[in-house]
């Protein structure tokens, strides 16, 4: 009783399968996601994001494993979760002949209690667009309106399924924004992306997904400082005698032409830079630049599968 | 309920919106209409009389003015037209030539010998025979009137609703027929797909609304949309061409069990046909014969008999008669058992389009 209560969890996902005949596009995945959130599914087309997002939507259904949304189960509740969750669909589009106001209260009506659609159209920024047919929207502005529509009912849980794909820098930048604005109005957040950046810059938690299966889970800092094999030292177009003396004092440098690239041990990274470093002063050596690259979620992902993310 | 009643609201904003969809249900039956009417119906110019009255005197006059007072022939005086040449160009279907001595032979012989008038015509138009043989009649009154016989038997024709039904009352229903099917079909494979293929149902479904509410909401939509449109074409074709056909009631239920038919043929084919254009192809491939075999545009007695068996099976055939019995005729016994048919294959239709229709994907 007592862990129920404490755990705080808004869905509990436990050893869900989804096949197609043979293909299993989901292996026995599990996880939780905790009230206020923003949890993000990563990985790359194919690796079962949509899939498990859309059975979680009640848009598809499961093979095996079991699925509480906000203690609910999603099999047996459906029209119960349907009125609690808000949804983005993958490749979002609603009705191409009415507007983005006829289009977000059509949705709101809908359910049996809704938020007024003028407060929605504000806080996303639409009111300008308020009167505009849905065909005629660019694709930042489809994707706000998507949002707007995903909170008519005043969900508590918002799933946005690959909100940002297709958008020019500018749209997604709007779109993030409009992300984290829900968290701070207490939504929990599942999203799914296989942008390693959208990852990073929105999630507080983060699932790697490849082939149907969950490969890392944590904080995108935790993964990177897990998984993503530490950061390195670049020294570009160094003069041969530097090359020479580098890889005497730090055999196990990489030298790629003219550039030196030193790993940085996670445990004295400093060290080891301020060992090169003084090496080059030292001597008088010739480099042109020096910084340090930070490993990413990309770098995760690679390391763990071997595989690029997009 | 409200949540029917919000898609209904919506979708009528939506159809009216896209000028495409006025064209199909308002414009197209009228193009249709006026289209198959002139080119098949619009053969009043073969029973057009020319003549050329090469005598002038008050005999031939009468014998021409009786000859127009007929009312089945219109007269055209072809005095300076080379009206030979004419006739072997098949511009003109009949002429007539009364020589120059017609009236003075019928008055300096008194009777005992006939004053002839040539008529040329063209056999390969249908309408010629007829000409001919007014011309006959229009003669033999005169011979009997010149010589004072008396008349023993005169013909009353009577025009009756079947028989005097002239091309454009026949083609009237067919055209209603046809727009009740390419409407319900097209709209319901059209719209279904396209919801379909860019998401919008993905996204429904992941809202209250089931989808029989929806399909609920979307065939009283189409239903409206359909009467609608046939109101159009019925006040235009009233307007126009002074046809008053009758409602009711067996011509009502007509027209929602057939669009409830064609709706559900078009469900049926994008429930198993998922590609948008393929599925539009399907339908396409299906009612566009049908159109041209149902006795729609020309009756299914004139068609070859292996046309005649098509025209059997197929729906629109009992469409398009049962709106004619009902409500050009006035057959109502003729029109009921259409209507029998209709709903038994309407009920089927639909029954099996709305059963298999679901957006829950696998």
């Amino acid at each position: 009783m007592m862990v129920k209560n404490m755990t705080n969890n808004v869905i509990e996902v436990t050893s869900l399968m989804k096949k197609y005949g043979d293909f299993i596009a989901v292996n026995d995945i599990s996880f939780n996601i905790k009230k206020g959130e923003i949890f993000a599914f990563l990985g790359p087309n194919g690796a079962g994001k949509t899939t498990t997002v859309e059975i979680m939507e009640c848009l598809k259904n499961l093979t095996i494993g079991t699925i509480k949304i906000l203690g609910l189960d999603i099999r047996k509740n459906e029209m119960e979760v349907k009125k609690k969750i808000g949804v983005l669909p993958q490749d979002f589009n609603v009705f191409e002949w009415l507007t983005v106001f006829e289009n977000i209260d059509y949705f709101a009506q809908m359910y049996p209690a809704h938020v007024d659609v003028d407060t929605l159209i504000e806080m996303l920024s639409l009111t300008e667009k308020k009167g505009t047919l849905f065909k005629d929207l660019s694709g930042g502005l489809k994707q706000r309106v998507g949002i707007a529509i995903a909170l008519v009912n005043d969900p508590e849980i918002v799933f946005l399924d690959e909100p940002t794909t297709g958008l020019d820098p500018k749209a997604r930048r709007d779109v993030w924004n409009a992300i984290k604005e829900l968290k701070t109005r207490g939504k929990t957040v599942f999203l799914t992306t296989h942008y390693m950046d959208e990852a990073h810059f929105l999630a507080d938690q983060v699932n790697v997904l490849h082939n149907g299966r969950i490969i890392a889970e944590g904080t995108p800092e935790d993964l990177i400082n897990n998984h993503g094999g530490g950061n390195t030292l670049i020294m570009r177009k160094c003069s041969a005698n530097a090359k020479n003396e580098i890889i005497k004092v730090i055999p196990d440098c990489e030298i790629e032409g003219d550039d030196i690239l030193i790993k940085l041990p996670e445990e004295d990274g400093m060290k080891c830079m301020s060992k090169a470093l003084s090496i080059v002063n030292r001597n008088e050596l010739a480099c042109e630049e020096f910084y340090v690259k930070k490993t990413t979620l990309e770098d995760v992902f690679l390391n763990l599968t071997g595989d690029k993310l997009s | 309920m409200s949540r029917i009643t919000t898609d209904i609201k919506y979708s009528f904003k939506e159809t009216f919106r896209d000028r495409m969809n006025i064209f199909w249900m308002f414009i197209f039956p009228i193009v249709l209409f006026l289209l198959f009417g002139y080119i098949f119906g619009g053969q009043s110019d073969s029973t057009t009389l020319y003549y050329q009255d090469n005598d002038g005197s008050t005999m031939s006059n009468t014998f021409i003015q009786s000859l127009g007072s007929t009312g089945a022939l219109r007269l055209k005086d072809g005095s300076n037209m080379d009206l030979e040449k004419m006739l072997k160009e098949g511009k003109i279907a009949t002429y007539l030539i009364i020589p120059g001595n017609f009236g003075q032979i019928i008055q300096q012989s008194g009777g005992t010998s006939s004053a002839g008038v040539n008529m040329y015509y063209d056999k390969s138009k249908p309408t010629s025979m007829a000409v001919v043989s007014v011309v006959q009649q229009v003669a033999n009154g005169f011979n009997m009137k010149m010589s004072g016989a008396h008349e023993f038997i005169t013909v009353n024709s009577q025009e009756a609703a079947t028989s005097g039904m002239n091309y454009f009352d026949f083609l009237l229903p067919g055209i209603l027929a046809i727009t009740i099917m390419s409407s319900a079909a097209n709209m319901s494979v059209g719209t279904i797909t396209r919801l379909r293929s860019i998401g919008v149902f993905r996204k429904l479904s992941t809202t209250p609304l089931s989808s029989k509410e929806w399909i609920a909401s979307r065939i009283i939509t189409l239903t409206v949309l359909v009467i609608l449109s046939l109101a159009v074409a019925l006040f235009l074709a009233s307007l126009a061409f002074d046809i008053h056909p009758q409602i009711n009631v067996v011509s009502l239920l007509l027209v929602v069990l057939g669009t409830a038919l064609f709706a559900g043929f078009g469900i049926l084919v994008a429930n198993f046909v998922k590609n948008e254009e393929s599925a539009m192809n399907a339908v396409g491939v299906i009612t566009f014969p049908l159109m041209f075999v149902s006795g729609t545009l020309i009756p299914v007695e004139n068609m070859p008999w292996f046309l005649q068996y098509l025209a059997k099976i197929s729906p629109l055939t009992y469409l398009s008669e049962g709106l004619r019995s009902s409500m050009i005729t006035g057959n109502t016994g003729d029109a009921v058992t259409d209507l029998a048919i209709i709903a038994v294959i309407g009920i089927v239709l639909f029954g099996l389009g709305t059963a298999t229709f679901n957006w829950k994907e696998d």
